[in-house]
């Protein structure tokens, strides 16, 4: 964990972290991002600010992510500031110590996502894990959710049950194409855009000056790792389904253009802006390109069951 | 854990949206609230909710969203603690939720507090027994008891189960609190679809445009009909009641209550000619749609009357909860 880039650090490091702990997923990293779709989110803000990465549906989409892998999970949410923020945090403080009893870690939301280990209640302290750093931090009891973002968040997980990994897999493909299809309704239209339709804005963005630089290098690493997981786990998951491979194949080409991508937005390049922005829309558009043959691909590998959802992709 | 706990106190009556009622039952048993019904139905934000299926289907009326975010912000605003469980029964993790729900209701259920639960539509569970492994069940209509085995809990005839518990309760000024239900009701005016991708059932504003047009058309559910014009006056009711009796605790707020008061009594003389009591099936008078849409009209161009005004109001103060993108509600999993 030590090596990731501070800037990847995503939900599934820290769901990854407590399941691999608990022996309840013993696959490398890159395939719960893909089992739980959470590789296939793509949503960005249309001037590239740096909440991109997590600006998406919590509760909404973890939900989803721990049944798709067959994890029980309970989960809160809300403001800290909120009049009942109190009641909430009495309740989440019992909830974690009681799953650290079971040995079972909990995903908080302090500022990133970060894994609770373990508690000492004479000292009313919790001890946490930095994804980045790798670094257990201390968190007293009264401060848990009272974080610097306005947002309080915690996911603990109950139990397992048993699931075949190509239907896991197939479902998994699924929400990819309703992630690159459904704006998520919890963002304003007027200032993201979500799945495919992300290309679009970011091209526009980066045809104008009014896009944030160091947000949009941001979002773009953190999505190099999700296009890079992706190649790894549809590659790993031909060996169970099989045509899958022309998508893979996408994925592939898909996180080689986003790496060099990212190197154009890095900060050593030697290049003069015009022409590093201009290298940066023809990229840009070739991902575009790749990403949507990627999600045909799918359709085309899943048109009966996806038809049979009818209008609604990503209602399982 | 007991074998058998039964919770005195618990006596749900139909009366407004069954979801209100349920709370009611709940919420005065264990002494978090003190008040009539309305008072309950306008801080909640509930009374305002209003939803129309295209075909004026019967569970327009409980379809006002996706539960857990139209109930949660409701009870957060009494200053109430609250968790839900739910889903589709269809999902494979079903059994396993289920098994969980039916821990949490015994254990709220010995702290005192019953829950509430789909049935459907919202009834109250106010003990159980261990030995039968039967959950007892209020609907608010019968005045009796159902009992539900532990095995079917969360299974009937919707694809959805839900079950809700409250907790502990801190106090919230009255002014923020109706302020923040005048808000709450300005959401539900302005969202046209609650349910999205689904837009065959319309929210607030746009519910209104859903009932004129069935009526005009023609093609709908009539008894499905006489539920939600019912079901609707009732609930303007309860605003006008509750406006009445906060409408000095904001500035301008006399004003909305005004056209409340009005709008309740046009609905409630057309809907007497409408829906003319009867016993057994009621139907609505075929002769009187004409007339039944023309007052529909005129009640929605009231009521966006009233929202400007609480627009204006809400103006008035910060609002921070809605200046910042949250990070949950407007869909839930799936």
């Amino acid at each position: 964990m030590r090596d990731k880039h501070p800037l990847t650090i995503s939900y599934v490091d820290a769901l990854h972290q407590v399941l691999s702990a608990k022996g309840w997923f013993n696959l490398p990293k890159p395939m719960l991002s893909g089992m739980t779709a959470s590789c296939f989110r793509l949503s960005v803000h249309r001037q590239l600010h740096k909440d991109s990465p997590t600006a998406y549906n919590w509760a909404a989409e973890h939900t989803v992510a721990a049944d798709l892998i067959g994890i029980v999970a309970g989960q809160s949410a809300g403001y800290h500031f909120a009049p009942t923020f109190p009641l909430y945090q009495k309740q989440a403080i019992l909830d974690i110590r009681g799953s650290l009893a079971q040995g079972t870690g909990v995903v908080c939301w302090k500022d990133q996502f970060v894994v609770i280990t373990r508690s000492d209640d004479r000292k009313q302290l919790f001890y946490y894990n930095e994804m980045s750093s790798g670094a257990e931090l201390e968190l007293p009891y009264a401060q848990l959710g009272r974080n610097t973002t306005p947002y309080w968040y915690c996911q603990i997980y109950e139990g397992q049950i048993r699931k075949e990994l190509p239907q896991v897999i197939r479902e998994s493909l699924i929400q990819a194409v309703y992630k690159a299809e459904v704006h998520d309704p919890l963002l304003p239209e007027a200032q993201y855009a979500c799945g495919l339709q992300a290309y679009d804005a970011m091209l526009e963005a980066f045809s104008g000056d009014a896009y944030d630089a160091a947000g949009a290098y941001e979002t773009l690493v953190f999505y190099a790792s999700c296009k890079k997981d992706a190649a790894s786990y549809t590659n790993w998951a031909c060996t169970y389904m099989p045509g899958l491979d022309k998508t893979a194949g996408h994925y592939a080409s898909l996180s080689a253009v986003y790496d060099e991508i990212t190197a154009r937005l890095g900060v050593n390049t030697l290049l003069p802006a015009a022409t590093r922005r201009q290298e940066l829309i023809t990229l840009l558009r070739e991902a575009q390109r790749i990403e949507t043959a990627a999600i045909q691909s799918i359709r085309g590998l899943l048109r009966e069951p996806i038809a049979n959802r009818f209008h609604d992709v990503g209602l399982r | 854990m007991r074998t058998r706990v039964i919770l005195e106190g618990i006596q749900m009556k139909r009366e407004s949206k069954s979801f209100t009622d349920a709370l009611y039952a709940v919420l005065t048993a264990a002494g978090l609230f003190q008040g009539p019904k309305f008072m309950l139905s306008g801080l909640s934000g509930m009374a305002f909710k209003f939803s129309v299926h295209e075909k004026l289907y019967f569970h327009s009326v409980t379809a006002y969203g996706q539960w857990g975010q139209e109930h949660g912000p409701g009870i957060d605003n009494l200053g109430i603690y609250t968790v839900y469980d739910g889903g589709r029964s269809r999902h494979e993790s079903f059994r396993e939720y289920q098994r969980i729900a039916i821990e949490s209701v015994k254990q709220s259920l010995d702290r005192g507090r019953a829950c509430i639960y789909w049935i459907p539509e919202f009834g109250v569970i106010h003990g159980y027994d261990e030995e039968d492994q039967v959950f007892y069940v209020q609907d608010g209509k019968s005045g009796g008891t159902e009992y539900v085995l532990y095995d079917n809990f969360g299974i009937n005839f919707t694809s959805f189960w839900y079950c809700q518990y409250i907790g502990d309760k801190v106090d919230i000024p009255l002014q923020d609190a109706v302020l923040e239900s005048l808000r709450l009701a300005l959401e539900d005016w302005e969202t046209p679809y609650k349910i999205l991708p689904d837009q065959s059932i319309a929210s607030g504003r746009l519910a209104y445009s859903f009932l004129i047009g069935a009526l005009q058309q023609g093609d709908f559910d009539n008894s499905g009909a006489v539920y939600i014009l019912e079901s609707y006056l009732s609930s303007r009711s309860e605003i006008r009641r509750y406006l009445e009796e906060v409408q000095s605790v904001l500035p301008g707020l006399g004003e909305v209550h005004g056209i409340y008061a009005q709008l309740e009594k046009i609905m409630r003389l057309q809907l007497a000619a409408s829906l003319p009591v009867a016993p057994g099936n009621r139907v609505l008078l075929p002769e009187q749609l004409p007339s039944l849409c023309a007052v529909v009209q005129q009640a929605m161009e009231l009521e966006e009357q009233a929202m400007q005004q609480v627009r204006v109001i809400s103006g008035q103060y910060p609002d921070l909860k809605r200046s910042i993108l949250p990070r949950w509600g407007a869909h839930t999993a799936r």
